[in-house]
């Protein structure tokens, strides 16, 4: 229990926000300050805000990512191309992939990657759900877009072993050395896969 | 602040906070150690990608006293074991192995052994070893290295001696093998044949160099399995998340 010298409601307010990812006392001590000196309406509009959250936004019965509806707007788009499905972790990388503006296809979040470690096995994410959706005849290729770790570089192996024999051109991000990076100070696996993975100009 | 440097295998991984990395080691001087890489989710040159699961490392780290958190200076890596995130299976091997590690050593606690037994396993797995095989071998020679060996010479409650054509039976509880008449009126009792037995001396006692050409029958892979797996999770009080995904994987194929 923290130090207690503000009476009950405050101690509780500061409690419930250091349970927050990377907010530790003192950082929760003055955002609760903040929201006792702002005005009435801002609170209720944050508190609002959380519940909406927690009311409305659920998960999109065609690429399980977060949404308001169902299915999600870029399911529900008819603009958007069939033919290639995006396979990302978390929507967190969908919302990163979809910032750069470059992609027109349709996603799928795995919520997830294999880990044998955190016993995380294939039936824990949406492998199955993705090989369903492949299964319509309409997708020609599948963009693996994991994480290049241990786990993502996993995933997307077992991935590719598991839709391959269906017929599609299952493809995975490049590796490389980021914009405005420097070769001397790039690792050799990157470079020895950058190199892997030249393209002609 | 001391600075050191030691080899060592990555066993653990986590993010911590916006950018950093709390990462737990099994060293070759200092055990099981853990410690925090500053900025090493952002920072791609400094740590790059030694600090990923199974990586080899040569770790420089500094410490303040003995306890808490090193905090890693700088990492180079020694072999990345590639092949082994390649194939699930593998990768499955490879965790079990880690995480029999992560809880049966204790922190701190130096043993050059059993860090030769893990460098070497990951190497086998990360060849063309059956997967099955190295989990044997490693559990039986990790058993021995950390104080919890199982009896297999002779039954532990007459002494009758292991001899060829009797089969035996290994008991969990009593962390060995009993002959068939004592075995009489106990439970979660498995067979073990004699020549099962006979491997996994060896494969207990064997040049750890040499131990890749050490073949196990099906028969044998089976019965220690079901004798020494079960004896760990015996120990431990709880099956190994990596086992239960290797268990699923393979009841999908």
């Amino acid at each position: 229990m923290s130090f207690s010298c503000f009476g009950d409601s405050i101690d509780r307010l500061i409690d419930r926000l250091k349970k927050l990812p990377g907010i530790g006392e003192k950082t929760a001590t003055r955002l609760a300050f903040y929201m006792l000196n702002s005005s009435r309406k801002e609170a209720e509009e944050l508190a609002k805000s959380i519940i909406d959250v927690k009311e409305k936004v659920s998960c999109c019965s065609v690429c399980f990512n977060f949404s308001d509806s169902d299915p999600c707007k870029i399911c529900g788009n008819e603009r958007r191309d069939d033919k290639t499905i995006c396979v990302v972790e978390d929507p967190a990388d969908f919302l990163a992939i979809e910032k750069t503006g470059k992609y027109k296809g349709r996603y799928h979040v795995l919520q997830g990657v294999l880990s044998p470690l955190d016993g995380i096995s294939p039936q824990e994410i949406r492998v199955k759900e993705l090989i369903e959706r492949l299964r319509g005849g309409k997708v020609k290729e599948v963009i693996i877009a994991t994480n290049p770790s241990v786990e993502g570089e996993a995933t997307a192996i077992y991935l590719a072993k598991l839709i391959k024999p269906m017929g599609i051109e299952v493809t995975r991000i490049a590796y490389g050395i980021p914009v405005g990076g420097d070769i001397e100070y790039t690792d050799m696996d990157t470079l020895s896969r950058a190199m892997e993975g030249r393209r002609k100009l | 602040m001391p600075l050191y440097r030691t080899d060592a295998i990555v066993i653990r991984s986590m993010d911590f906070s916006e950018s950093d990395k709390i990462v737990t080691f099994f060293t070759r001087d200092f055990g099981k150690l853990r410690g925090i890489a500053k900025g090493a989710k952002k920072s791609k040159k400094r740590f790059s990608n030694t600090l990923e699961l199974f990586s080899y490392i040569s770790l420089l780290f500094f410490q303040k006293e003995n306890l808490g958190l090193a905090r890693v200076n700088n990492c180079s890596i020694i072999k990345a074991h590639m092949e082994i995130y390649k194939d699930i299976e593998k990768m499955a091997y490879g965790s079990y192995f880690i995480e029999l590690i992560n809880e049966l050593v204790g922190e701190r606690e130096k043993n050059n052994e059993v860090f030769n037994l893990l460098v070497d396993s990951l190497s086998m797995v990360n060849g063309d070893k059956l997967g099955e095989e190295i989990a044997r071998i490693f559990e039986i020679r990790l058993l021995s290295l950390v104080g919890y060996q199982p009896q297999l010479q002779g039954c532990l409650t007459c002494g009758h001696r292991l001899s060829n054509g009797e089969m035996f039976w290994f008991s969990s509880v009593k962390g060995g093998i009993v002959c068939n008449r004592c075995s009489h009126g106990q439970g979660n009792l498995s067979p073990i044949s004699p020549g099962t037995l006979k491997i996994l001396l060896l494969a207990r006692d064997m040049d750890l160099r040499k131990i890749h050409r050490l073949i196990f029958s099906k028969q044998a892979l089976m019965e220690s399995k079901d004798a020494i797996t079960n004896f760990i999770q015996y120990q431990m009080g709880k099956e190994p998340n990596s086992m239960k995904f290797l268990k699923k994987i393979h009841g999908l194929s």
